[in-house]
């Protein structure tokens, strides 16, 4: 089994790690969606910081390890990758990016562009919406994984 | 308890987790509101956030959030090397055993 496969655990580490912000970003939207976390807005903030920082480095890692199986033509640990070429795994590369850079925009414009600022802010959050979608997607997808035989 | 076992409470806990935020994002969308007291939940939520978070901390004194960037980066660095430190013994253990 390949349960101590990089991709592996790095598929599992990401899945958690983006959770987290899923559910701490929902938070820090507006009064509609802070009951979430009850209001408690320095936590979700702190929390949101913080793994973000960590998804970056996930990220970085992932893209290396696309890039180390396009080169060595290495298709073994394919179906664990985070990122690919098509399908659902360059829908979370591209969105990935999307986050990273708008979230680098809403941590660095906070005082001096109001402009990019809402433009982040507005990009930032039509990503998450697409992405819940998507995430809910993918696990129906690949719902075979949570049936005790695991097989499609 | 198998590990097969406790693979998959781990897949269906994280499933939940995504599941629950997609539940929010479609209560909270359509839902009426916000209401006053959700407002103001918020707003204090907020204000209490800007003198006890990092947020608020960042946004009133610069050298605070230069070193949140270099605590993070340094955490995940060094979660990283502690995974990789656990992964190459265990990755060895597999191959020989």
């Amino acid at each position: 089994m390949d349960k101590f496969k990089l991709e592996f655990l790095l598929h599992w580490i990401w899945t958690f790690v983006f959770g987290l912000l899923m559910l701490t970003g929902i938070a820090l939207l507006g009064p509609k969606y802070g009951w979430v976390l009850n209001y408690n807005l320095g936590l979700a903030d702190y929390l949101h910081r913080t793994l973000a920082v960590t998804f970056t480095f996930l990220t970085l890692l992932e893209i290396i390890l696309e890039i180390k199986r396009i080169v060595w033509h290495n298709s073994k640990n394919e179906s664990w990758l985070v990122f690919g070429k098509k399908g659902f795994a360059l829908i979370t590369f591209l969105s990935a990016l999307l986050f990273i850079i708008t979230g680098i925009l809403l941590w660095l414009c906070v005082d001096d562009n109001h402009t990019l600022l809402a433009l982040a802010s507005t990009i930032h959050e039509m990503v998450t919406y697409s992405m819940v979608i998507g995430m809910v997607w993918h696990l129906y997808d690949k719902s075979h994984v949570l049936t005790v035989g695991g097989r499609k | 308890m198998s590990w097969n076992k406790t693979v998959r409470i781990v897949y269906w806990s994280l499933a939940t987790v995504f599941f629950f935020a997609a539940a929010v994002l479609v209560i909270s969308i359509l839902k009426p509101g916000p209401t006053e007291t959700q407002v103001m939940s918020f707003m204090s939520g907020m204000m209490s956030a800007m003198h006890n978070s990092m947020m608020g901390a960042s946004m009133q004194n610069e050298e605070i959030f230069m070193s949140l960037l270099l605590w993070s980066a340094g955490a995940s660095i060094l979660m990283i090397i502690l995974g990789i430190a656990v992964g190459i013994p265990l990755r060895l253990w597999r191959k020989y055993d």
